[in-house]
């Protein structure tokens, strides 16, 4: 289908492209123009309008992040990553009610070290429930030395607790952040960790977002600590969702989690979430299983040499 | 081959040209003939066909694996009852 190439090159102008320095591009031109729908013309006007590509094998790549974002952004309804948000966010225009009791996961991850230099002991950052009212059972964790690649199996019980934030500090901490007009976009996750560049771009993510919303609640006085995790429940464990939000001490000395990112692109996706953003401002619900993992620090990593981050893959299905 | 089971084939056939001979044994996830990003305009594919909406947290990844397990799953129900 080919779109006004006006709208497009509107499009690629209002995305923050990945800077060279955290791009990877792997996704072939084909694999471009089918996540945005579109054909090799449209692909022509946005390299005009500076999407980055290199080229391998005498076929363009481009960053799947770049793409997620242009597709996201494009206003077209049928793009891929369009059709994936709302069928993520679906649930969140739902009563908030079904986010607030026990629910059980078969949780899976399986480690891949790239390059691995051969055996050694794995260190993986675990599912954390039991802090927020949950349970971990049925724990199988990797064996301490092996080489190539390793799982992690658990059933975590997840569960909702409504607990808003009460610090008028931190609410008001909260809210300037939301209204301070960041732009969610689909960023690395190494480039997350420089969240001063990724907010000095106007852009913002859920490990970005937690990091600096961590920092300002601890020079507000608060015990703070953007933590990362995952979010579930989503299309059966098909999509890997590792997720990030804040975790904070409120004047009731009670632990509270932001989810700050969550909170914000529910707001951008469907107009019918007010409750869901709600929740995100202090509760805990039962779509996400914290880890012990810090906000920009990776879930898995293989003591063997390998200069490569280890790849951690979660399934992770809804128990009935 | 009924109506929406010729819509699914010819889905997933139109974005794999190299995907070869569907049977319908053929796992769908594992061979990557529906990938991650996929797999949602495959569910809105699947709603249409269906006429019924599907929650995403009730999937489960079997009833999608081959085409035999989609038809069992989402289009049998008549001839089940």
């Amino acid at each position: 289908m080919k779109i006004d190439a006006r709208a497009w090159e509107e499009v690629a102008d209002s995305i923050e492209f990945v800077p060279a320095a955290y791009s990877s591009k792997t996704r072939p031109e084909s694999a471009a123009q089918e996540m945005l729908r579109c054909g090799p013309g449209d692909i022509e006007t946005l390299v005009a309008a500076g999407l980055p590509f290199d080229v391998q094998s005498g076929v363009r790549h481009f960053d799947v992040n770049d793409l997620y974002n242009l597709g996201m952004y494009s206003g077209r309804s049928n793009t891929q990553p369009e059709l994936a948000f709302r069928m993520l966010f679906r649930f969140a225009g739902r009563p908030v009610e079904d986010l607030l009791h026990p629910k059980s996961w078969d949780f899976q991850v399986r480690l891949d070290c790239a390059e691995c230099g051969g055996a050694a002991p794995w260190h993986f950052e675990a599912p954390d429930a039991v802090r927020f009212g949950g349970a971990v059972t049925d724990v199988v964790a990797p064996t301490r030395v092996s080489e190539g690649t390793a799982e992690y199996t658990a059933t975590v019980t997840t569960t909702g607790v409504r607990t808003p934030l009460v610090s008028t500090e931190l609410r008001r901490l909260t809210r300037d952040y939301l209204e301070a007009g960041y732009r969610w976009q689909m960023i690395p996750v190494a480039m997350q960790a420089d969240y001063q560049l990724v907010h000095r771009l106007g852009s913002t993510s859920c490990i970005a977002a937690s990091l600096l919303l961590a920092e300002r609640f601890r020079a507000a006085g608060h015990r703070a600590e953007a933590k990362r995790g995952w979010f579930c429940g989503v299309l059966g464990g098909a999509l890997d969702l590792p997720h990030a939000s804040v975790e904070v001490e409120d004047d009731d000395g009670v632990l509270k989690t932001v989810d700050i990112a969550k909170a914000q692109l529910a707001a951008r996706l469907s107009s019918d979430t007010k409750a869901f953003q709600e929740l995100c401002l202090g509760s805990i619900y039962n779509k996400v299983i914290p880890s012990t993992a810090s906000g920009n620090a990776p879930f898995a990593t293989h003591e063997c040499g390998s200069r490569m981050p280890v790849h951690v893959r979660a399934d992770i299905r809804s128990l009935r | 081959m009924s109506e929406p089971m010729q819509a699914i084939r010819a889905f997933i056939q139109g974005r794999n040209s190299k995907i070869g001979p569907l049977t319908e044994d053929l796992d769908l996830i594992d061979s990557r003939a529906i990938d991650s990003l996929a797999f949602v305009e495959f569910i809105f594919l699947l709603e249409e066909l269906t006429g019924e909406p599907i929650d995403p947290e009730d999937l489960n990844l079997d009833d999608f694996r081959t085409l035999k397990a989609l038809e069992t799953r989402f289009f049998m129900k008549e001839a089940a009852c």
